[in-house]
């Protein structure tokens, strides 16, 4: 190891020495994976550019949502098209949605994904001010520029927010995400869990803060719920 | 006694027998325009006698009572009449404010008019003669909040008087039992009320106001939010506001930088007066005139009222370099609106490490480049249709939120969450329903059936158990209202 770095100042180690599994990939077997306040949760996600995608993104970022405003903070929303939550479905997962502040901004000057631009914007301005405790980027198909990335990571770890970027696909925000999960609805868990059940998976397809993978499977009502 | 209402009854009216002098027994008629389908806005004792009502048509009015005298009243004589009133009133309170709302409401502060006249009763008398002497009738009520007196003026019976309550809930029992009538509401907001049942002013107040929201025209709907405020608010002093505006000549700028330079000098100056009038800058309204005289209107706001000349630049700056206008500028207009600024303004400015004011300051910067619409919060609506569920409102003016209250959540119960469409997009269904099943539904809305609205069948597509898409029909067409993810 000290072949390969030299210049290392004396007493300065690396991760991997101090933690032997870091950087390894081992997913947590059911009996011993994490439970789900200390990974998907707004304590946990504080400080963290959090990628979230997959079939049921939406739903998976309710419990969220919750709790941050269980916890007193606001919540803001940066919209990047004519869509958005559905604010009935917010609130019966518990969420307040007349205190989420939605953002939607155009960058009219700019001939080339315009609301990316502007979504990267309103965030960083938002972050620099520390406005909000807990962003949420609705992305969907669209990415932001690494440099935008780079300077809201920077601001989630100084001010301990939590920028979650909602998108339509795995690895669309690069390498600088410090957490990627992949939510997917599944069918009905098991029996006993009732008729009307529905099921999502969280998995963490990558995941800085415990350098290790991990999974939860949540259950929502069914199809039923939305009548 | 904490307040007095003026109501001068039928002001148009009045301005009319104080500029023509005519006879009391002379029918007379207020038209909205002159024109001969306008309609009869107000009538005397002579023309009400006769048989007419307001709301008629003049052509129809003169055919019923040919002897009938028609006038307009402008809206300049309306202003300068309710000046003169105000102007008038000053003589007897410090406080005096005009409704805006209804013309010919003026309220006044009446705290410590005990020691210069012996009773409120006194006090009333002199305002009212005082106004009878410049030929105005008016009703005259003492009681303890805005609403409160205004409605003890509308229920009284004689066209001109004085009328006190002694207790607060002898002023709130009276406006209670008070017809709903006696509130200048629409005729389609009294018929709705009609239909109801709703004929006092309790079972009005009592509504919730999403639903009068939902549900009423907005005259009703503001006349409900003003007499449901929890908090009373006192009489509303006029302070008159005097423009600060300023022309500037651009030499065919184009670029936003060159722009600047130019604004920079005036904008401070205009804010020099600002400050030294004790007002504070609420708002920069700033409109660039072009070569082809197209002209480019923009509004600033700042994060709270203030003098702060170098944010103002920036907003400014922000905007320019957001519009991003080709053509040559030639000149500028800008004008600042203003505020009374008080201690409790000022001291936003000294708390700036408090959150509220930091996202205060976000919420502008972001105005400011991408548009004053761009920031904004949700409120539920109590609707059938989705898209209707919900509103953006301007988070600036966060008063203007109704709040639903829906009650206790059952969490247990909560399904997969839906993206909506704020517009419903058209979609083919037989593409969809190839490739997904019928999870949910048909789910039939019927809104506005009433008037005639036309029906929507709701169905939640997906694959197995899973739901994907949430279409509905209204018979001819499919749309997709949203994706459930």
């Amino acid at each position: 190891m000290t072949a390969m770095f030299p210049d290392r100042p004396a007493g300065l180690m690396l991760a991997r020495e101090l933690v032997p599994e870091a950087g390894t990939r081992r997913t947590y077997a059911a009996s011993e994976c994490p439970d789900t306040e200390s990974v998907w949760s707004f304590n946990s996600l504080s400080g963290s550019l959090v990628e979230l995608y997959g079939s049921s993104s939406l739903t998976a970022l309710m419990p969220v949502l919750r709790d941050a405003q269980k916890q007193g903070e606001d919540v803001c929303w940066i919209q990047t098209d004519t869509t958005i939550f559905f604010p009935p479905d917010a609130h019966a997962h518990g969420v307040d949605a007349g205190m989420i502040y939605v953002v939607c901004a155009v960058a009219g000057n700019e001939p080339e994904n315009p609301y990316a631009i502007a979504a990267g914007k309103a965030a960083d301005t938002l972050l620099r001010l520390r406005a909000f405790r807990c962003v949420v980027i609705d992305l969907g198909p669209r990415t932001l520029r690494m440099a935008v990335l780079s300077r809201l990571l920077r601001c989630a770890r100084l001010y301990n927010v939590a920028v979650i970027c909602r998108t339509d696909g795995n690895g669309l925000l690069g390498s600088l995400v410090s957490v990627r999960v992949e939510a997917n609805f599944e069918g009905p868990p098991d029996e006993g869990h009732g008729a009307g059940v529905l099921a999502y998976r969280l998995r963490a397809v990558k995941d800085r803060r415990t350098s290790v993978l991990w999974e939860r499977i949540q259950r929502c009502g069914s199809a039923v719920c939305l009548r | 006694m904490q307040c007095a209402c003026v109501e001068i009854p039928e002001l148009r009216l009045q301005i009319i027998t104080r500029r023509e002098q005519t006879d009391t027994s002379v029918p007379l008629a207020v038209i909205e325009e002159d024109r001969p389908a306008a309609q009869v806005l107000e009538l005397n004792a002579a023309a009400r006698d006769a048989g007419l009502r307001t709301g008629l048509s003049y052509t129809l009015a003169q055919s019923l009572l040919p002897e009938l005298h028609a006038h307009t009243v402008t809206d300049t004589e309306i202003a300068h009449c309710r000046s003169d009133i105000r102007d008038r009133l000053y003589a007897f309170s410090p406080g005096v404010e005009a409704w805006e709302r209804i013309q010919g409401v003026f309220w006044l502060d009446t705290q410590g008019t005990g020691r210069l006249w012996s009773s409120p009763q006194a006090w009333a008398s002199e305002v009212y003669s005082a106004l009878d002497a410049c030929g105005y009738s008016a009703r005259i009520t003492l009681g303890f909040s805005r609403f409160g007196t205004y409605v003890l003026a509308r229920t009284m019976k004689e066209r001109a008087g004085i009328r006190a309550v002694n207790t607060a809930d002898e002023e709130q029992r009276a406006v209670d039992h008070a017809p709903v009538t006696c509130l200048p509401l629409s005729l389609r907001s009294r018929k709705r009320l009609r239909k109801l049942g709703i004929t006092s002013m309790h079972a009005f107040l009592s509504l919730p106001a999403p639903d009068v929201s939902a549900r009423f025209d907005r005259s009703a709907r503001e006349l409900h939010s003003f007499a449901c405020k929890e908090t009373p608010v006192p009489v509303q002093n006029h302070v008159p506001e005097v423009p600060v505006t300023t022309r500037i000549h651009l030499p065919d700028l184009t670029n936003s930088e060159q722009v600047m330079r130019f604004l920079e000098d005036p904008l401070q100056q205009l804010v020099l007066s600002v400050m030294n009038r004790g007002l504070l800058v609420r708002s920069v309204e700033l409109t660039l005139h072009d070569e082809h005289d197209g002209r480019h209107h923009t509004e600033l706001i700042p994060s709270a009222p203030s003098c702060d000349v170098k944010m103002l630049i920036k907003l400014i700056r922000m905007r320019l370099e957001a519009d991003r206008i080709g053509s040559r500028l030639e000149q500028a207009d800008m004008l600042l609106q203003t505020v009374r600024s008080d201690s409790r303004t000022q001291d936003l400015f000294d708390k700036g490490a408090e959150p509220g004011t930091k996202r205060a300051v976000a919420f502008a910067l972001i105005r400011a480049e991408f548009g004053n619409a761009s920031v904004r919060r949700i409120a539920l609506q109590d609707s059938h249709l989705p898209e209707e569920k919900f509103a953006f409102f301007d988070a600036h003016n966060a008063t203007d939120i109704p709040v639903l209250a829906y009650g206790y959540v059952d969490q247990s119960a909560a399904g997969p969450v839906r993206r909506v469409f704020l517009e419903p997009v058209p979609c083919d269904p037989r593409e969809l329903f190839s490739s997904a099943d019928i999870l949910l539904g048909p789910v039939r809305y019927a809104p506005r059936w009433w008037i005639g609205g036309s029906g929507r069948t709701y169905y939640i597509l997906g694959h197995g158990e899973i739901p994907e898409y949430w279409c509905f029909t209204d018979g001819p067409s499919w749309w997709l209202q949203g994706l459930v993810q």
